[in-house]
């Protein structure tokens, strides 16, 4: 795996809110299987496309692309993104966002000038996984504390499948858990009920040969709505630390 | 060829030790990510093709196969088979039966994306029907015309995304004709996106597309067309028999005739189910033969001359039928024709000089296969000419009820053939693998014949390793049983291919095997392997 390891732009304030800003096009977030002498691990990461906008600038990297730490990169779920909720009931209980409330949504179909976020098992050989892999919701702070994160997806001619939901595990898939076959890689909505800066914490599982559990953990960061102004941004970053404060 | 097991699985493993010629494939897939793709190259200019990435990486343009349009065939598998809810006029009227390659993933069907490889700064970036320079540039996608069994049965083709809080954007259709307004107006360069690909009768479709873009150097436009092929297999399922005999170059088929959906099915691509008929008792159904060739437009596991060639027609001097064998529970009878109660002799005949129409009735419920021999001067050593009914079962019968099956049609103790990993008639292939190989030919208490060219084997015709899938047993999901194709080269190291591991089409992949111009659940396959190593094993496995 090649990681680009990027340089927090305040020094020692290593904090999601000054990561890098993923703003734009196709990226996935991916898991790897390696062993470097440590033995077999996992990898959760980022792998953005070439043409994915960094902080205002394609990623680069060739067709490939670059992979990232997640806590390198703070993805941006711009305010274009804004829709308002119907009267649908699975959406309003999947969501958990009633009707004629606001919710921010990374869709899972590519729209200009928003990240077209997959999920990605590309790097799991079959052979080896052969009953791919299990990601799974372990928590999610949210900007107000009662905010709602959803994972969905609209396809074919089905209702919309929930896979990860904090207002209505128990209408999810697998009671927040998603599973991939090895080589796979998907696309799906990703909502939020309220605009700042929201942390998602996902766990990844899988059986190496069938037999030897690996699994790795991380921390996504989604800046939702508007960025904020530098000092409104240092408000912000406030009050990420007081959040995280709070939650250690 | 010879029989071997493997200590971990009960395997049916007919072994072919063979070497294979690398000649041009053509290739049909039933499942898997691939795309529609577009190249365009300053030099090369266009390309549309089906595509698939060597290392799974879609970001990776260093590793993209193509598949020539004209050389491949995507079918749509089972599960693609749904009812059409409200909100989808654009595809047909709710209640429906469609078939639909959905946008997002799913093991057990098409994973079909749209994919464009160009350089940013090729083409202009278009805002409505206004162009530019700014961005990368993109690129049209348009559907010009839907020919083809599918369309020609009133069946309509329908391209949308889902959008993420319900409701459809709908690009392609053509229920309302197909016109200027059938486009994805702005692929960009580099774009990778899926859609929904739907169809709302069987037969086939054949879609010519479009792309065009306006360039950046000369502002000049271009453009390229090319014809996709997707198939929507027929139900393999008929309601009565109406059997047409037919004889071409010492070739004998007994063919059933679908005529109110235009499907002629060829040997074992269908089954003829009888429900009970609640009348004294038996399960009944109308029943014709004749020895007339059928035109239907779509054909089922035969080359045309064989559909058209009835045998009345192409002999000469009296040709008939007779029932030699009934393989199923209880009798079976057709008026004064054949009747199985008092033993089955050369008075069991069916004379074809002209159409004979009686009730075929049988007296039992479950699996019933009735093998005939044609009767002319010119046929000596004929393979029997089998038709399969199900008597009060549907397709989706299990391995329950063939089990129950069997065991009566051949007076076994109950119980003898419940268990899947068993083997009653020791000859090396457990019940799971004859349940999923029943519609082939297996037959759990008898040794199979050898001359059966459905069940697996290297085929010197085509010469590949060829198979068939009955996908109404195994629909490709991940429920047991699972029908898995294994090839190797040592006969240490085995490599299984199915919907979790599919395979790359042009290196080691499952792929077509069928005659005719039509498919059903119940489909000839192969393996293709390119290049193909000196000595090549292969086997089937039931997970």
């Amino acid at each position: 795996m090649k990681t680009k390891t990027l340089l927090p732009l305040l020094g020692s304030l290593i904090t999601p809110s000054f990561a890098a800003l993923y703003s734009a096009d196709h990226g996935d977030i991916g898991i790897a299987y390696e062993d470097e002498g440590d033995g077999p691990e996992f990898f959760l990461h980022y792998h953005l496309g070439g043409n994915a906008i960094l902080d205002g600038s394609p990623v680069g990297g060739g067709e490939e692309g670059e992979e990232f730490e997640p806590s390198a990169i703070t993805t941006l779920v711009p305010d274009s993104t804004r829709a308002t909720m119907g009267s649908v009931a699975v959406l309003n209980s999947g969501t958990g966002v009633s009707d004629g409330s606001p919710i921010w949504i990374l869709p899972q179909g590519e729209a200009e000038g928003v990240p077209f976020l997959g999920i990605a098992t590309e790097e799991l050989d079959g052979d080896l996984f052969p009953g791919g892999a299990t990601f799974k919701l372990i928590s999610v702070t949210s900007p107000s504390g009662n905010g709602d994160f959803s994972v969905w997806q609209q396809s074919g001619i089905n209702q919309p499948e929930f896979f990860f939901s904090t207002n209505a595990a128990g209408d999810t898939v697998d009671n927040n858990q998603l599973s991939m076959s090895s080589g796979g890689h998907d696309h799906f909505n990703l909502g939020f009920s309220e605009q700042g800066m929201w942390e998602v914490e996902l766990s990844v599982s899988g059986m190496l040969n069938g037999t030897d559990l690996l699994t790795d953990t991380e921390t996504f960061s989604f800046q939702v709505g508007s960025v904020p102004e530098p000092s409104t941004a240092l408000l912000g970053l406030l009050g990420a630390l007081s959040l995280v404060r709070r939650r250690r | 060829m010879q029989a071997i097991c493997n200590s971990e699985t009960v395997i049916l493993s007919l072994l072919a030790l063979v070497s294979l010629p690398s000649t041009a494939r053509e290739f049909d897939l039933l499942y898997g990510h691939h795309e529609i793709q577009t190249d365009y190259d300053p030099v090369d200019g266009w390309s549309l093709v089906v595509s698939y990435n060597l290392n799974d990486d879609f970001n990776d343009r260093t590793q993209i196969r193509r598949l020539k349009a004209d050389q491949t065939t995507l079918i749509a598998p089972p599960l693609s088979k749904g009812v059409l809810p409200n909100g989808f006029s654009f595809l047909a009227d709710p209640g429906e039966t469609v078939w639909v390659l959905p946008q997002g993933f799913d093991t057990a069907n098409h994973f079909l994306g749209m994919r464009v490889i160009a350089n940013a700064g090729i083409f202009q970036t278009r805002v409505g029907n206004n162009y530019s320079n700014i961005g990368r540039g993109t690129i049209s996608f348009s559907l010009k015309s839907a020919t083809g069994s599918g369309p020609d049965r009133g069946g309509h083709f329908a391209h949308w995304e889902s959008l993420s809080l319900g409701g459809s954007e709908v690009y392609l259709s053509s229920r309302d004709g197909i016109d200027e307004s059938d486009e994805i107006p702005t692929l960009p360069a580099g774009a990778h996106s899926h859609f929904n690909w739907a169809f709302s009768k069987p037969g086939n479709y054949f879609l010519e597309f479009e792309v065009a873009g306006r360039l950046r150097a000369g502002g000049q436009e271009t453009s390229h067309r090319e014809t996709f092929h997707f198939q929507v297999p027929h139900s393999g399922e008929v309601a009565e028999i109406n059997g047409s005999l037919c004889f071409h170059n010492k070739d004998w088929t007994l063919n059933l005739r679908d005529p109110e959906n235009g499907v002629l099915y060829g040997p074992r691509r269908a089954l003829v189910v009888i429900p009970d008929s609640n009348a004294g008792g038996g399960f009944s159904c109308p029943c014709s033969f004749d020895a007339i060739g059928s035109d239907l437009p779509d054909r089922v596991g035969l080359p045309e001359i064989l559909a058209q060639s009835g045998a009345a027609s192409v002999l000469t001097g009296p040709v008939s039928l007779r029932l030699i064998e009934h393989i199923g529970p209880g009798e079976v009878s057709f008026g004064s024709h054949f009747q199985s109660a008092d033993g089955l002799t050369t008075a069991d005949l069916i004379d074809l000089t002209s159409p004979t129409t009686a009730t075929l009735n049988f007296t039992e419920p479950g699996i019933h296969t009735l093998a005939f021999q044609p009767i002319h001067s010119t046929a000596s050593k004929v393979c029997p000419l089998i038709i399969r009914c199900l008597a009060g079962l549907d397709l989706n019968y299990s391995f329950a009820d063939w089990a129950d099956s069997y065991e009566r049609a051949y007076d076994l103790p109950s119980g003898s053939l419940t268990d899947p990993s068993g083997d009653w008639n020791g000859d090396g292939t457990d019940h799971q693998m004859k349940f999923l190989l029943d519609a082939a030919g297996a037959d759990p208490i008898r040794t199979t014949p050898s001359s059966s060219h459905f069940l697996p084997g290297y085929d010197t015709n085509s010469q590949r390793f060829t198979f068939f899938r009955d996908l109404t047993k195994d629909p490709l999901d991940n429920a047991s049983p699972n029908l898995l194709l294994s090839y190797s080269s040592d006969l240490v190291n085995w490599r299984n291919l199915g919907p979790r591991n599919r395979g790359r089409p042009l290196q080691y992949a499952e792929s077509g095997a069928e005659e005719g111009n039509a498919v059903s659940p119940f489909i000839r396959r192969s393996l293709l392997l390119s290049p193909v190593p000196l000595k090549s094993f292969f086997r089937l496995i039931a997970e």
